[in-house]
């Protein structure tokens, strides 16, 4: 259980660590290049940075949740898993409505220069959920090595988890991509 | 392999249309002014279409504003 936890703490310390080398890269490239002003945020750096806040936020506050009732014992509870499940249609469904809506809205501030940058982005995307399933794959196989076998309750836990990382991969890509391209054009 | 580089007198030109703001040229081209910083500091190259876009706001031929170079 302890090698569980160790497990998600990397993976939590991973993406503060991103966030801060992407916080003082982005000081580091103006001290470097004295003629660049300081950029103006584009409205998707700004989603980016919002998005990497909520989706290290929402982590965090997730794994202290399981870490306090135990990842077994949490979905023993029958209530829990209904709220579970009812997150989960409804988040999909909020995210249908809103993408619906928002979809055919005109004046959408993207250029060929942020579509540019969102088209690369999916590669940290895949990037980092790889990488998270490499750390469950190890992780639970060390922990439950003796007894065979995996609570099935690590379905859920495991899909959650990719999740957050699809959504951070992406907000990690498109803000690695911006200070990409104001170094390399 | 020599490499090449878009130069442009963007800056010039903006100051030359009544001091044009970036972010007006921004809104005008359909783009973030941060496109513009990045095109005025030479470090993007922009699509034909915006190439052209810029050029038809300052009514000017593409290649009077953006000239090829290698070095």
């Amino acid at each position: 259980m302890e090698a569980l936890f160790g497990g998600i703490a990397i993976i939590v310390i991973a993406l503060l660590l991103i966030t801060l080398y992407l916080h003082f890269s982005r000081s580091r490239g103006n001290a470097a290049d004295a003629s660049m002003p300081d950029l103006p945020m584009t409205p998707l750096q700004q989603r980016a940075w919002l998005g990497l806040v909520i989706g290290i936020g929402v982590s965090i506050v997730l794994c202290w949740l399981i870490y306090r009732r135990g990842p077994t014992a949490f979905f023993d509870d029958q209530d829990m898993r209904l709220i579970f499940y009812a997150l989960l249609a409804g988040g999909g469904l909020a995210w249908f409505i809103v993408y619906s809506l928002t979809r055919h809205r005109s004046g959408v501030p993207l250029d060929e220069r942020d579509r540019a940058i969102l088209q690369r982005a999916p590669a940290w995307q895949s990037g980092l959920i790889l990488v998270s399933l490499a750390a469950w794959a190890v992780v639970l196989t060390e922990s439950y090595r003796e007894e065979g076998s995996i609570p099935v309750i690590f379905a859920m836990l495991i899909f959650w988890s990719s999740w957050m990382m699809h959504m951070v991969g992406l907000a990690v890509g498109v803000l690695v991509g911006y200070r990409r391209a104001r170094t390399d054009g | 392999m020599a490499k090449a580089t878009i130069r442009n007198n963007l800056r010039q030109l903006r100051f030359e249309n009544s001091e044009m703001s970036q972010q007006a040229l921004a809104d005008a081209a359909e783009c973030t002014r941060q496109t513009i910083i990045m095109l005025e500091h030479e470090r993007y190259v922009p699509s034909l279409a915006l190439a052209f876009k810029i050029a038809r706001i300052f009514n000017k031929r593409v290649d009077e504003i953006f000239s090829y170079e290698e070095s």
